[in-house]
């Protein structure tokens, strides 16, 4: 029974919302009536051109930016301003240049009533998870792209939160470096058990990694179709399950039906 | 080999300039092109430099005017700090502050010195005070400088992680500030010792400053020199000194040219 309650709380759900900016005395729509729930455990991903209002949504969601209209709501606390329940991964992975790996991936402890010893510990199994065991020590600037992203996303789940908001995570990143973290974050996602939205302009890191795959219009955005991955992971990307909703996703944004199949494998 | 054929390269390029003035200097004077009563050779500049150091004479007067650098640049380092994080910090203080800042900041130091002796006298309240707003200028607009040049991204990842005010400054405002604030301090240092010396010159009974003074009254022009390259010299290790305290406190800062 509790934890059946436990399990209802933490869903997120997102009604009605709307966004609007004021831009030289105009009023900018960015979003228009958004909904969708997704529920604890589950991996979502958004796709949709650069500036449909993902990375907005992403915002509202964490509490940084308010709601224009609607209501956004983890269980039954109404979202307002940032919690611990939500965690963020940004694009760039955001470290602090003149602190250590170690003390950067701590930074993400917010519970004050740890001692020393155990967020030094915590922190020693989050730098684990992400595999950047022995670089404790090391500076952000020594450290590749995607390993400075792996710190950024333990620095996002040692706080426990719930909820974990990827922004683009591994939009910086080389092709390979972007598959190799696309199994880790899956790994992660697998052991750690928490809620994840992902926001990607990139139409195979969303298949592989999604159980569900939300497709944002642009201008102002909303959601176009959801579509539901039903395949086993790890999914082989060159599946013909892959394959066709890859190709159903890219007539959504591109409204064509002759997009040659076997080009794309 | 590379490196070493290196270092000897750039040991010569940096040596290579003032030993040709050395020896431009030690030519004219010593083929009588110049009067040395006006332009003594070098070699009498550094008889003289090594009489007064063993009388004792040189050494007393630079840490008179040593002392008082520190002192003034104490005073004036930390109040740079401390009104320039309020500055960076707050709008409204910066509001509030700017103009004043505005109009007192370009008087030059030593138009204050008449002022400062008619209210603190001739003695050693007057020097500190002209130092004072001598280190305070650099250390104040660099704080600024630092602390709004905060990447807005990183303060982002803190208010994500709902850290309090006082974390957001000691953890990510003010680290993010140092390397500015010690860019600051290091150019406070540099003109607390130009200040210092012309407090002394203008009016003063001791001081480094003095003695240059002195000697020229005296018709002593291998003093004078000597007293000149003595304040170079003092500048340029104090310098190189707060460099290499630079790039020790602030490794992460140098990590990038450390990889080229």
């Amino acid at each position: 029974m509790e934890a059946g309650n436990a399990k209802r709380n933490k869903e997120l759900q997102i009604r009605h919302v709307y966004k609007s900016f004021r831009v030289d005395a105009e009023n900018l729509e960015v979003l228009r009536d958004v909904n969708l729930e997704i529920g604890e455990g589950e991996f979502v991903s958004i796709v949709g051109f650069s500036g449909c209002g993902k990375s907005t949504l992403l915002r509202l969601i964490m509490g940084l930016d308010p709601v224009t209209e609607g209501q956004i709501s983890i269980g039954e606390n109404e979202v307002k301003k940032p919690s611990r329940e939500v965690g963020m991964v940004f694009q760039e992975a955001r470290l602090f240049p003149w602190s250590s790996i170690a003390k950067n991936v701590e930074f993400g402890i917010s519970d004050k009533s740890l001692s020393k010893q155990e967020k030094k510990e915590m922190t020693r199994k989050y730098l684990e998870l992400v595999k950047l065991n022995g670089f404790e020590d090391a500076f952000p600037a020594q450290l590749s792209g995607g390993m400075q992203q792996r710190a950024g996303i333990a620095r996002a789940l040692i706080g426990n939160p719930d909820i974990l908001l990827l922004d683009e995570p591994f939009g910086a990143l080389d092709a390979f470096t972007r598959i190799n973290m696309q199994n880790e974050i899956l790994d992660i996602w697998r052991k750690e058990n928490k809620t994840m939205l992902l926001i990607t302009h990139d139409i195979d890191e969303a298949i592989f990694l999604s159980d569900r795959i939300v497709i944002m219009s642009e201008r102002p955005g909303t959601i176009q179709e959801v579509i539901r991955v039903e395949s086993a992971r790890p999914r082989d990307r060159g599946s013909e399950e892959f394959l066709k909703i890859r190709k159903h996703i890219l007539k959504c944004f591109l409204g064509s039906s002759d997009i040659d199949l076997e080009y794309y494998i | 080999m590379n490196k070493a054929k290196n270092k000897y390269l750039s040991f010569f390029q940096i040596i290579i300039a003032p030993v040709f003035v050395l020896l431009l200097w030690l030519a004219v004077t010593e083929a009588g092109v110049v009067n040395t009563n006006i332009l003594p050779s070098p070699v009498k500049v550094v008889k003289t430099f090594g009489a007064l150091i063993e009388s004792g004479k040189l050494w007393k007067n630079l840490s008179t005017s040593f002392f008082r650098v520190l002192k003034g640049f104490a005073l004036g380092a930390v109040s740079g700090i401390f009104i320039g994080t309020a500055m960076g910090l707050s709008g409204s203080m910066n509001k509030i502050l700017s103009s004043l800042v505005g109009i007192l900041r370009p008087i030059p130091m030593i138009a204050w010195i008449p002022m400062l002796i008619l209210w603190l006298g001739i003695g050693e309240k007057s020097k500190v005070a002209v130092i004072f707003i001598g280190t305070f200028w650099p250390v104040l607009l660099n704080t600024i400088t630092g602390i709004l040049s905060v990447d807005g991204k990183l303060l982002e990842v803190a208010t994500v992680l709902e850290k309090s005010r006082l974390e957001v400054l000691g953890k990510v405002v003010m680290p993010s500030a140092t390397p500015s604030i010690i860019t600051g301090v290091r150019l406070g240092f540099g003109t607390a010792w130009t200040c210092v010396v012309a407090a002394e010159m203008i009016a003063a009974s001791s001081g480094i400053g003095y003695m240059i003074t002195y000697a020229r009254e005296l018709s002593q022009p291998d003093v004078v020199l000597a007293g000149v390259f003595t304040i170079g010299i003092v500048g340029l290790l104090i310098d190189a000194g707060l460099l290499r305290l630079q790039k020790k406190l602030l490794r992460w800062n140098y990590l990038r040219d450390e990889r080229k």
